[in-house]
């Protein structure tokens, strides 16, 4: 990227926290991030790690009893320092988003006409006929079958896949330079999910788009994004491009995770590893490294502080004392398997893994 | 004449538009289902009848007199100094001596033909039923109208917004303000008296209230909810004497001379009703609101409010246009229970305003023991329930089109 353009996103220090009745929830903890125009970046994490309150944060859409703190960049606009009247067409046509779960995001009791139209209509000031108009060629961009008779008809008589595309159609109405994706697939078949992926791409590259995905599967992560973001516990753990992800890992949880899910490369009946213990009780953080508990790497220095994401070389940012591929980190996991206990107790007895 | 009309162009409406929306077979379902319960109830009505005077001690006294052992609804309603011959004619019209199903197609027969009997058996110059309901229903109907208009034009807006305001992080006082508050003014009205107490709270409580009113948050909620607590809690006839008091003999501006119909000049009518129905409104308001606001919180936590907002979109707009609408659904429903109201009238209401409705007639009928006209009454509310009921279930397919899709096709 040339160091000419503004960045699409610009995301410094972001943290976000919950008051709940027990105690405050730290859901996202100090995240940074930049993003290219026409960049994609995955944001890979289990559920809990944060990334949906990070995506949401990012359209302005906390629940009312979380606060943020850190600045957000869009498109070089920080979205704290917009005027009341900039404000009013920004989220929607700056930034948009694409949900989860197709089956509730769209409004049972309007047509999809109504819901495709109704932010151009409000936010571009187009007249009826004019967003019906270019509604149809959104439908028919994200290939939908027969697109005026879709334009008629109401959420529930159409399939999840259908739902989805219409919500992808939706999200473009206003040609955002940023485009959030949500899971966008985790609730449909696997079929349909590659068919979705496949025109989120196509989509981004037609409309030079840069594209947040945030999913849990690597898989999905993997060959869908120029670079892909680790997030567990609110921290960003590990941050690189795709190929630099893959084939030279650096954390532990990376690495763990990778372990832990099938691929088609695997001979069969291969042994999946998965990652021991649970992730931390947000209400009651660790005071060290978030993934120490669970981490084969472990040493006293986890446990006690903090590691930051630092970059190492070319763009690989990582949160680790000990990372994988390094001398340090190859004696922390060799001091750990000689003791056959991680500094954090963890028994590294791979006996004891066959009765998980 | 122009009431059955009306009915019958309801009806008609009705049908086409059932006819349209849902199809032929779900149409006859609804009509069949709803003639079945119609001749169920009335049947029943007509049945009870028979329970007036089944005691031995009654039949006995009747049977010496030289009457029918089942003449006892007729001498309650024609009462004391009704000649023997009156008694008879009216066994005979009503049927009392025919088994339950000739007397109740008797009394089918009569309706149908548009004979609902006398007013009230007792008065001499017998009006019938028909003139009585003709001449009360529309008073009633207008009554019910404008209390209904008032209600939602007051349950609608603030529920929008209390469930708006619920839904936003609370602001301003703090919590520990409100015992330390609750203990000052035990103390000042343990020194000082309760006047001065109730003084202060009223002058902290007001801007306090209006306060949070305008900034808005969850306190805004809470002001809404209290006050619509405060309106539950206060009885029609406090509510009604009051402001009767208030408005007609202290300023005037409700007419006690008794309803004008419309033909008198809008002011004059408006003038004549205005009072109750903001009485009766006020009563059914703090109901619709409550229901309103627990169904748009409820709506306000889906996934489309956040997609509407991700969108971009005015508060205003996803209010509005994406949360009111499928929030109406347990509104309606109790708003199409209170058309029973039509018939019942607002019984409290009418008697405290003096207000000639059908309230104020079935209060009569029934402590005059005139069981026949209680009996048509009852068949009449059993009508426009089912009505309204179908009415109700229309607006259902309305509000969700998802219900169109479940009726049977």
């Amino acid at each position: 990227m040339a160091a000419t353009t503004t960045p699409m996103l610009e995301v410094d220090d972001l943290r976000v926290r919950f008051a709940t009745p027990a105690g405050t929830i730290t859901a996202v903890d100090g995240v940074s991030l930049t993003l290219g125009e026409r960049e994609s970046i995955a944001i890979v994490g289990e559920s809990g790690s944060g990334k949906s309150v990070f995506a949401r944060t990012l359209i302005n859409l906390l629940a009312g009893n979380g606060t943020r703190t850190g600045t957000i960049k869009i498109g070089g606009r920080d979205i704290d320092e917009l005027s009341t009247a900039e404000r009013k067409h920004f989220f929607g046509v700056q930034a948009a988003m694409v949900f989860q779960d197709p089956m509730t995001s769209l409004n049972p009791v309007k047509r999809i006409g109504a819901q495709l139209t109704e932010a151009m209509r409000y936010h571009l000031k187009m007249g009826k006929e004019e967003a019906n108009d270019r509604a149809v060629g959104l439908l028919r961009q994200v290939h939908i079958p027969s697109p005026e008779k879709r334009m008629r008809q109401y959420p529930h008589e159409l399939s999840g896949g259908m739902r989805q595309r219409v919500v992808i159609a939706m999200a473009l109405a206003c040609e955002p330079r940023l485009l959030i994706a949500d899971e966008p697939t985790t609730a449909l078949d696997v079929t349909v999910q590659k068919a979705i992926l496949d025109l989120l791409d196509d989509l981004r590259a037609e409309r030079n788009m840069s594209l947040i995905l945030i999913t849990h599967d690597l898989g999905v992560a993997e060959g869908r994004a120029d670079r892909i973001g680790v997030m567990y516990a609110g921290r960003l753990m590990e941050l690189a491009t795709a190929k630099d992800l893959f084939a030279d890992m650096r954390h532990p949880y990376t690495q763990a995770l990778l372990r832990s899910i099938p691929s088609t490369d695997m001979a069969s009946h291969t042994r999946l590893h998965p990652i021991p213990g649970r992730p931390p009780d947000l209400l009651n953080p660790p005071q060290g490294c978030a993934f120490a508990a669970r981490c084969r790497h472990a040493q006293p220095e986890c446990v006690d502080i903090k590691p930051n994401l630092l970059e190492s070389s070319g763009d690989h940012w990582y949160a680790c004392h000990f990372p994988v591929g390094t001398s340090e980190g190859r004696a922390a996991l060799e001091r750990n398997e000689t003791a056959g206990v991680t500094a954090a107790g963890l028994p590294l007895d791979e006996a004891a893994e066959e009765f998980v | 004449m122009i009431v059955v009309l009306i009915i019958l162009l309801v009806i008609a409406v009705l049908a086409a538009w059932i006819v349209r929306t849902a199809g032929w077979r779900f149409a006859l379902q609804r009509l069949g289902s709803a003639l079945l319960i119609l001749v169920l109830v009335t049947f029943i009505t007509s049945f009870l009848l028979r329970l007036v005077g089944v005691e031995e001690s009654q039949r006995e006294v009747l049977r010496e007199l030289g009457l029918s052992e089942n003449a006892q609804p007729c001498v309650s309603a024609l009462g004391t100094g009704a000649t023997f011959d009156e008694v008879n004619r009216c066994v005979d019209e009503r049927g009392l001596d025919d088994d339950p199903f000739t007397q109740y197609a008797k009394w089918a027969g009569d309706v149908l033909r548009g004979d609902l009997g006398p007013a009230f058996y007792k008065s001499g110059d017998a009006e019938p039923l028909t003139g009585t309901i003709a001449q009360r229903m529309p008073r009633t109907a207008w009554l019910f109208l404008y209390s209904q208009f008032i209600a939602l034009a007051v349950a609608v807006p603030l529920g929008i917004w209390s469930a708006y305001q619920a839904g936003r992080p609370p602001r301003g006082i703090p919590k520990i303000a409100w015992p330390i508050g609750v203990a000052a003014m035990l103390i000042v009205s343990w020194a000082f008296g309760w006047t001065l107490a109730a003084v202060i709270l009223l002058a902290l409580l007001v801007p306090t209230a209006i306060y949070h009113g305008l900034r808005g948050g969850r306190g805004g909620d809470t002001a809404v909810n209290m006050l619509a607590f405060v309106l539950l809690s206060v009885p029609a006839f406090v509510l009604g004497e009051t402001l009767r008091y208030v408005f007609s003999i202290q300023r005037g501006w409700y007419s006690l001379s008794g309803y004008a119909p419309w033909g008198d000049g809008v002011g004059t009518h408006l003038k004549s009703i205005w009072l109750p129905a903001l009485v009766l409104g006020l009563a059914a308001a703090p109901v619709y609101l409550r229901l309103l606001r627990a169904d748009m919180i409820q709506n306000l936590q889906q996934d489309f409010v956040a997609v509407a907002k991700a969108k971009g979109m005015s508060n205003t707009h996803i209010l509005l246009r994406h949360v009111l609408r499928p929030s109406t659904v347990t509104l309606l429903t109790v708003a199409g229970l209170n058309i029973a109201q039509l018939v019942n009238g607002a019984i409290v209401v009418e008697f405290i305003f003096d207000f000639d409705g059908m309230g104020s007639y079935l209060l009569e009928a029934v402590a005059r023991r005139e069981f026949f006209a209680v009996q048509t009454l009852v068949a009449l509310v059993a009508v426009l329930f089912i009505l309204a009921n179908t009415i109700v279930d229309m607006l259902y397919t309305v509000v969700d089109p998802r219900v169109r899709a479940q009726a049977p096709t």
